[in-house]
């Protein structure tokens, strides 16, 4: 089955269609981009925002993903799937060079991923890469992947952050040698990265900026002092308030994207009072999630429904089950029923990092009104990962990542038995949902699947997500064809071009 | 200071506080600090019902709004008013660390008390534990126990008195320290009071100032910990108001929500400050109150006043008019009126008075040194022509040490002890003449030399403290020398001397100042040291000239009224028995500021009559030798037709309790370790080493020895206060127990004591009727009711008006603290009273009339005295008994009159030679006792050998000498049998009823 099929003139057509007014002609112009100072510049130890923006721009994924989280050709110009789901075919663009001239083959993809799931090697992708038997260049320009195990998510899984392709041979990836958009003609370590556009560049028309810069900054204040003194163009990953306060200056653009990552709030549900369902409900009764996303995170950012699966997601999302209204009274009776009349007591424990303490005392006062006291207990969050409070905790709050697929929530946190789940969660009808997500190749029954997963963990589930936490940037008047992606590192500056 | 005789102690405690309330609210920064925090101090209690809205609760409409009228500081980022969680976070950190700083005093002040008063290990190992604590910065020892107690209101509370605790019960310590040995403290040991009251009655209200400023500081700390420990997120957490949590929450919003960051940011700093500006407050009108006094700067010049009487004069120098004035408040007081003075050159004026007098005051004006509340009013000194009074600084800096030279008191405050002898003698030397290096140190040995030091060399190497006092006042003399000044200004140079160091330093002086052809200015209160040195005397009084005279006139007949009282209330050595009586004057030498225009005398001269108030009266001619008197009579005087006489109360006689011994002490020892070193454990001092020693029922028994005899560690040993090592003691023949905390209460009532300084005789605190109540209840077991009476009575006992029970011993001079001293000994009705040097601070005057009242309180109650003096003249005086102490043991022992004559032991007879006797034609042996550096080493042999003149060769260091039994039960410790004494030994001196050997006379 044919799964996307995109010509490479594609992305030039969408850049035209933008209004580009230096359509085909030479780069031109500088963009400096104030990120946070990068230690890795190898793409297989690459974490950080700052690390996979300046990589991510010095060689090329195999497929990309784009701003609303699809899958998208990069080396790759088409693939295909066999009916078996276990076997994926690439075909790579022709005349694509490495940054020292050598050309771009099969061969090179087939080293890279590899060198990433090579287990002696003990990088974080080797597992990732587990389910794949075997990798193969067919010739020049094919590359094929054998899966072990049927995975509807693998394309996601190629576009990983660390999967950019090096050069057949390389052990240590510390030359900048890629096949990306720009060449790398300054590294200050702790100052900045400088880039030249790639003359070379396998798309036509693209990059369309002549000179790319990362600056490093500290922390995100000084990063947007410097873009509101013009010393940077952009400035990204601020928090909340500082975004707020670029609002309405003159000359500065600001951009907020919901991502994935949210606060959880959870109960144990296999002890008192969690293993009460009324306690459950009657806490979600008495929670306010509109005001605490107002209050907590300003606004900015998306408010949530109780499941992990968020708007980032796209198709897989939806707000067909409805959120019951907040009703403290209702939820005072409820917990007068499960036993707890002179109301109910319990400790909240919150680790001391990001607005989590803020939402915490929302919290408190949210349900005191429903007969609940808190006793806000905030900690160091190395204590409260690091003694398993996280997972001890009667009631908690904590922090989850931004992930490219839902599943992995449902794998990892709340089908019964998984490793992470903290709130003990055990819910047959969900587990066998979550199955069915996990495996079928059908996209629409996968949707439906986590559609009644939503609806379950709204109407039972021992868990509160408030809110999901927005990407930040700020951009200077002057430039046009940005967009900002929830994982801010893999925001594309190829398209980027000076007004 | 309230004056009045009315009112209550409560009353009185009232004003007191209004007193520290006044001086805080005097200045201006302690006041608005005070304000603040009686503010705070407000809002910490009322703060519920004026904050508009809750803590917590938050109004989603109104989040992120700057200061409104619904919302004076505005609301934070969750909506919540930071008006009212300022107001409510007075609890979260006001309260918290008030709560704390109360834990943390109460118990620093109890383990500080416990630590302090016990000593020992106990106080060794918390103090080194405290050391390690302190060591540790406040917040890191605080985020450690936090991190064990939790991070709850408790927790936090306790932190701070974990952390705080240590500092508090250091400075509690410290204070325990500087008041445990004081009298009143060991009285109150003496008469049973159990620890805690001594802990908390007697000891406590001392360290009360300091502690209440500590107290304060902590607050102040307690206040930035608790904000500190909110703001790191570790204290209380959210949502609680706690400034410092608020400042760390809306530190992320600064640029959203000011507003709530700024306002309790400010809260914990205008507190912080506040607090700290009272505690400044507070630590200046408690611990430094003198400093509001002078703290309007110098004085200010006046122009200087010629003389008033101006008459020519060719003495070397030449005092005309002398006024001197002090500051007191907007006042400026006389402290010397109008003097005028000649002295030759080759002559010993000597200045004397009673303290108050003016007579230092007149020696440090003549030097331009007095201190900053001080200035020279009026008046003229010439000296060799220059007018002192008026030189120019430049001049005045040539004229000391140079032409005018000064002699002080006490050669320890001036001697820089981190340098050698040698080199503080060069430098003067160097100063005055310009000398070099090696002329100086030849010029330094000479001047050394010239004081009869014998080893130059050897002391020039030494440190101040390597030398006895009478050496170190031989330097600070040959100091003074080595500007070959024409002026000598000597103030009390020997007072802190032992009386054989005294002859030698008195013999040195004389010598020095006659070969020098210097004049000589001799300030001092001892008549005997007057009739020793003096040529010309001058009697001040209240900063006046009362008579001056050529020392053997003035001797053979004083001609004014006061100049009587002072030589009729001095104790002669010569007049023993107890049928003298000695002239007591009452009242009291007026304070600055109270003179009237009147005779400064007339309030307590018996010769006054109405002519003596009716005007200042002038200091006339006596006759052609330069005799001059202030007196309106002292023609009558001279004539014998008005003799000054002060009426002298007698007790009527009980009858003594006849024969049998109160206190009979056996081989008592108390030796103290010595100074340890890394190698040796240093040579144990032997301060009591084997007495043997009876006190008769109703007598007295005087103990005499010089400084380090050990007569007060045998005193305090019999008391209990010190815990003997070894011996035997028996009371009113029961077996009395070396430990004072074994004794029962009827031996804690029999034996009593009094100690020598009147300052320390009572307890500040505590008002004397109080005072005198406690022995009463609890020795006496007298009523409550009927203990007011008792009181009374005890007052009246001893010459005090009854209503003196409601006074504080501030109120009080230092001869009416020693009498109150006194009640309260007595009021137990003690056997045995312990005399420890009781009238050796005091005044002559006082002296006398306290020595009176002990003779009469024998001669009622029939108690015995153990009396302990360094002073002769006054253990002749009062005792029956005498024995002779040295290094620890007893050398003699025997009635008066026996150890008075001879046979002496050669150390008792040094002792009487040495005494200047206050009559200059009297004719007394020569003994002078060699001083000696360094320490005996006295384990056999004779402890005196080392300074005998008499002294029989080596069976005087090998053998320890014989107890040789003398006439009339007495005895001493001799190598040198009786008879061999008796042919050796001349009387000392002469006096009525003396005896030679043999008992004729």
């Amino acid at each position: 089955m044919r799964r996307s099929m995109l010509h490479a003139g594609a992305v030039l057509v969408l850049a035209l269609t933008m209004g580009s007014v230096v359509a085909l002609g030479e780069p031109t112009g500088t963009f400096r981009v104030a990120i946070h100072p990068i230690v890795q510049v190898d793409p297989a130890f690459i974490s950080s925002d700052a690390e996979v923006a300046v990589a991510s721009h010095v060689y090329d994924y195999l497929v990309d993903v784009d701003a609303d989280n699809q899958i998208v050709p990069r080396l790759a110009r088409e693939w295909e799937v066999s009916e078996d789901g276990l076997e994926y075919s690439f075909w790579l663009h022709e005349g694509v060079t490495f940054h020292d001239g050598s050309p771009l083959t099969a061969v090179d993809v087939v080293w890279t991923f590899v060198r990433l799931r090579d287990p002696e090697r003990g990088l974080p992708t080797a597992d990732l890469y587990k389910n794949i038997q075997e990798i193969a260049a067919v010739g020049e320009l094919e590359v094929v992947f054998r899966l072990e195990e049927r995975n509807p998510f693998f394309l996601h899984d190629l576009s990983d952050n660390h999967a950019l392709v090096v050069r057949e041979g390389t052990e240590q990836a510390d030359d900048f040698n890629g096949t990306g958009p720009f060449i790398v003609d300054y590294y200050g370590v702790e100052d900045r990265v400088e880039m030249v556009a790639n003359p070379d560049y396998f798309l036509e028309g693209l990059p369309q900026l002549e000179r790319l810069e990362f600056i490093f900054f500290g922390d995100a204040a000084a990063a947007v002092s410097a873009l509101r003194g013009g010393q940077v163009d952009l400035a990204w990953r601020m928090p909340n308030v500082l975004l707020l306060g670029l609002g309405g200056v003159p000359g500065i653009e600001s951009f907020a994207v919901p991502t994935n990552g949210f606060d959880l709030v959870r109960l144990r549900s296999d002890i008192p009072p969690g293993d009460d369902p009324r306690v459950i409900e009657a806490l979600k009764l008495a929670t306010d999630r509109e005001e605490i996303f107002e209050l907590v995170q300003l606004g900015i950012g998306a408010p949530g429904r109780d499941s992990p699966i968020g708007p980032l997601y796209g198709d897989y999302y939806t707000e067909e089950s409805p959120l019951p209204e907040r009703d403290p009274q209702a939820a005072r009776e409820l917990l007068a029923e499960a036993g707890y009349a002179d109301g109910l007591t319990l400790d909240l424990y919150t680790p001391d990092t990001g607005a989590r303490p803020d939402l915490a005392v929302v919290l408190k006062e949210q349900w005191a009104a429903a007969g609940v006291e808190l006793n806000v207990v905030v900690e160091p969050e190395s204590v409260y990962y690091g003694e398993n409070r996280w997972m001890d905790a009667a009631l908690g709050i904590t922090g989850w990542g931004s992930r490219p697929y839902p599943q992995f929530y449902l794998d990892v946190m709340l089908t019964c038995g998984a490793i992470w789940n903290e709130s003990r969660f055990c819910d047959q009808e969900l587990d066998e949902l979550a199955q069915v997500a996990g495996t079928t190749l059908d996209d629409d029954e996968r949707a439906r699947a986590y559609a009644e997963i939503q609806r379950i963990l709204i109407e039972r589930g021992p868990v509160i997500v408030p809110y999901f936490f927005a990407q930040t940037a700020a951009i200077r008047d002057g430039f046009g064809g940005f967009e900002l992606k929830a994982f801010a590192g893999r925001t594309d500056f190829r398209t980027v071009y000076v007004e | 200071m309230a004056q009045t005789g009315g009112g209550n102690g409560g009353g009185r405690r009232r004003a007191r506080r209004l007193a520290v309330l006044r001086s805080l609210f005097s200045r201006p920064s302690s006041a608005v600090g005070a304000c603040v925090v009686a503010v705070f101090l407000l809002l910490l209690v009322f703060g519920p019902w004026i904050a508009p809205y809750s803590a917590t609760q938050q109004i989603l409409a109104d989040a992120r709004q700057g200061p409104t009228a619904t919302h004076f500081f505005g609301t934070d980022h969750l909506g919540r008013d930071v008006f009212s969680r300022v107001i409510l976070g007075t609890g979260s950190v006001v309260g918290l660390a008030g709560l704390g700083t109360v834990l943390a005093v109460v118990a620093g002040t109890l383990v500080g008390l416990v630590s302090g008063y016990r000593g020992g290990w106990l106080d060794e190992v918390l103090m080194r534990l405290f050391d390690s604590f302190l060591a540790i910065p406040a917040l890191l020892l605080a985020l450690l126990f936090l991190g064990a107690l939790g991070p709850t209101r408790t927790g936090v509370a306790l932190v701070i008195l974990v952390v705080y605790m240590p500092i508090v019960a250091r400075v509690v310590r410290s204070q325990v320290l500087a008041t445990k040995s004081k009298a009143f403290v060991e009285m109150a040991r003496l008469q049973g009071e159990p620890l805690g009251r001594i802990l908390l009655r007697e000891i406590l209200p001392s360290a009360l100032p300091a502690l209440s400023v500590e107290a304060a500081l902590r607050f102040s700390y307690a206040i930035f910990l608790v904000a500190s420990l909110g703001f790191l997120g570790v204290g209380v957490g959210p949502p609680s108001p706690n400034w410092g949590l608020m400042v760390s929450e809306a530190r992320n919003y600064a640029t959203l929500t000011p507003w709530a960051l700024f306002f309790p940011a400010g809260a914990i700093a205008v507190l912080v400050v506040a607090v700290n500006l009272t505690a400044d407050g507070l630590k200046q009108s408690l611990l430094e109150p003198g400093r509001d006094r002078n703290r309007r700067g110098p004085a200010t010049a006046v122009p200087l006043e010629p003389p008033a009487d101006v008459e020519a004069a060719e003495a070397l120098l030449s005092i005309r008019g002398l006024t001197v004035e002090y500051r007191q408040g907007d006042r400026w007081r006389g402290a010397v009126r109008d003097v005028s003075l000649d002295v030759e050159a080759g002559e010993v004026c000597a200045i004397v008075g009673e303290s108050g007098s003016g007579k230092s005051t007149l020696a440090l004006a003549l030097l331009r040194h007095l201190s900053p509340s001080g200035r020279i009013r009026a008046g003229e000194a010439q000296l060799a022509g220059d007018d002192v009074l008026r030189l120019s600084p430049h001049a005045l800096r040539n004229l000391r040490g140079r032409r005018v030279a000064f002699v002080p008191q006490d050669p320890q405050v001036s001697l820089n002890p981190s340098l050698r002898i040698g080199e503080q003698v060069a430098e003067q030397v160097r100063v005055h003449h310009g000398l070099g290096r090696r002329a100086a140190q030849q010029r330094v040995l000479r001047l050394l030399g010239d004081v009869d030091i014998a080893d130059p060399p050897r002391v020039t190497a030494s440190y101040p403290h390597q030398l006895s006092g009478g050496m170190q006042q031989r330097v600070m003399i040959a100091m003074a020398l080595s500007g070959d000044p024409e002026l000598l200004i000597l103030d009390e140079p020997t007072t802190g001397l032992d009386v054989t160091t005294q002859a030698v330093v008195l013999d040195l002086l004389r010598s020095v100042i006659a070969r020098r052809k210097a004049a000589a200015l001799y300030v001092t209160h001892n008549l005997g040291v007057v009739a020793q040195i003096a040529q010309r005397v001058g009697v001040l009084y209240a900063g006046e000239l009362v008579e001056e005279a050529p020392v053997e006139n003035l001797f053979a007949r004083p001609l004014h009224p006061y100049t009587y009282g002072l030589m009729a209330s001095v104790p002669r050595l010569g007049e023993l028995g107890r049928e003298v009586v000695l002239a007591a004057m009452p009242g009291r030498i007026p304070a600055l500021g109270e003179y009237a225009a009147e005779c400064v005398f007339a309030s307590r001269c018996p010769l006054a009559v109405d002519r003596c108030r009716a005007g200042r009266p002038a200091l006339v001619r006596a006759d052609e030798n330069g005799r001059r008197v202030r007196c309106v009579r002292w023609e009558e005087i001279r004539e014998q037709s008005a003799i000054p006489t002060w009426s002298v109360e007698e007790a009527a006689a009980e009858g003594a309790a006849a024969g049998g011994e109160v206190l009979v002490v056996q081989g008592l020892r108390k030796h103290f370790a010595g100074r340890r070193t890394l190698l040796s454990r240093g040579t144990p001092l032997r301060a009591v080493d084997g007495i043997d020693l009876r006190v008769e029922a109703g007598a007295t028994l005087g103990l005499v020895g010089e400084s380090g005899s050990g007569k007060s560690t045998l005193a305090r040993a019999v008391a209990g206060l010190e815990f003997a090592d070894a011996g035997e003691l028996t009371l009113l023949g029961e077996p009395l127990s070396r430990a004072l905390s074994e004794r029962s209460r009827a031996q804690l009532r029999a034996l009593q004591m009094v100690f020598q300084n009147p300052d320390e005789a009572l307890n500040p605190y505590v008002a004397v009727g109080e005072a005198l109540v406690r022995p009463l209840v609890r020795l006496r077991g007298t009523e409550r009711n009927a203990s007011r009476t008792e009181c009374r009575r005890l007052l009246e006992s001893v010459r005090l008006p009854g209503e003196y029970a409601q006074r504080r011993p501030e109120e009080l001079s230092g001869g009416e603290r020693q009498r109150v001293a006194l009640a309260r000994a007595f009021a137990a009705g003690p056997r045995l009273v312990i005399l420890d040097e009781p009238t050796s601070s005091l005044d002559v005057s006082v002296q006398a009339s306290l020595l009176n009242l002990l003779r009469a309180l024998q001669r009622r109650e029939g108690g015995a005295y153990l009396f302990i003096s360094h002073d002769l003249a006054v253990v002749g005086h009062l005792a029956d008994a005498v024995a002779v102490m040295y290094r620890g043991r007893l050398l003699e022992v025997g009635p008066t009159a026996g150890v008075f004559a001879p046979p002496y032991h050669p150390y008792t007879e040094a002792l009487l030679a040495s005494v200047p006797l206050a009559d200059p034609r009297a004719t007394q042996a020569r003994v002078r006792l060699p001083e000696l550096l360094g320490t005996e080493a006295g384990a056999v042999g004779c402890p005196f050998q080392a300074r005998c003149p008499r002294k029989l060769g080596a069976v005087c260091e090998r053998e320890d000498p014989p107890w040789r039994v003398t006439e009339g039960g007495g005895g001493l410790l001799c190598h040198i049998p009786l008879d061999e004494l008796c042919t050796l030994q001349e009387p000392v001196f002469k006096f009525s009823g003396s005896r030679t050997c043999g008992g004729e006379g």
